[in-house]
C-alpha cells in the first residue's frame, strides 16, 4: 500500500488501514484501540 | 473348620493410605493464611485482580466484517475472537448489498472493510454507502499490499 493510497482511503472516512499480510492480534488490537474513546480504554 | 469359616467371612481391608486430600487441604489453608513468602497469597491476589477486571470490562463491540475472500475473512475473525472472546458473535458478509442490508437491520459498532470487493467496488465508494445506510462508527480497512 502506497502512502498516497493510504492517505486517499483515510480521507474517504476510514479510521485505519491494515495490510492483510499484517493481520495479527497486535495490529488488530492497535486498530481497535484507536476506535475507542479514552473512557472506554479505562 | 472353624478357622476356615472365619477366614472365608473375613473382609480384606486395603492397606491404609495417607489421606491426600486432608494433607493438601492443610497446605492450602497454610497458603491462604499466607505469609508473603508463599505463592498462595500471590495467586489469590492475582485471581482477585482478574475477577475485578472481568467485572469492570464493558461489553465487547458489535463487529461486522465485509470481506469477499473467505481466507482473509476467517483469519481476521479468528484474530478478533482472540481479542474479543471466543463466544463473541462477529458478523461476516461478502457482498456490498448484503452488507448494507445488515447495517440497516442492526447497526454495528465497528466495521472491518475489504478495500476492494469484487467485482469492482473500491472502499472509497463503499464508505459513503455504509454512512448512507446509517452507520456512523469507525471503519477499519484491510488492504492488499
Amino acid at each position: 500500500m502506497t502512502h498516497a493510497r493510504r492517505a486517499h482511503l483515510l480521507a474517504s472516512g476510514a479510521c485505519d488501514a491494515i495490510d492483510k499480510d499484517d493481520v495479527d492480534s497486535v495490529r488488530v488490537g492497535e486498530a481497535l484501540a484507536q476506535t475507542q474513546t479514552p473512557s472506554e480504554r479505562g | 473348620m472353624n478357622s476356615a469359616a472365619d477366614h472365608a467371612g473375613a473382609t480384606i481391608s486395603p492397606p491404609r493410605q495417607p489421606d491426600v486430600d486432608t494433607r493438601n487441604q492443610g497446605a492450602r489453608s497454610q497458603m491462604a493464611a499466607g505469609s508473603n513468602s508463599c505463592g498462595g497469597s500471590f495467586l489469590a491476589r492475582r485471581s482477585d485482580l482478574i475477577k475485578s477486571r472481568a467485572e469492570n470490562r464493558s461489553a465487547p463491540p458489535d463487529v461486522m466484517v465485509i470481506e469477499d475472500e473467505s481466507i482473509d475473512a476467517e483469519r481476521l475473525m479468528a484474530t478478533l475472537r482472540v481479542l474479543l472472546g471466543y463466544d463473541h458473535e462477529i458478523r461476516w458478509t461478502s457482498t456490498l448489498g448484503d452488507a448494507v442490508n445488515r447495517v440497516v437491520e442492526r447497526i454495528p459498532d465497528i466495521v472491518f472493510l475489504d478495500d476492494a470487493l469484487k467485482p469492482s467496488s473500491d472502499a472509497a465508494q463503499i464508505i459513503p454507502l455504509l454512512r448512507g445506510a446509517g452507520f456512523s462508527g469507525p471503519i477499519l480497512l484491510s488492504v492488499k499490499k
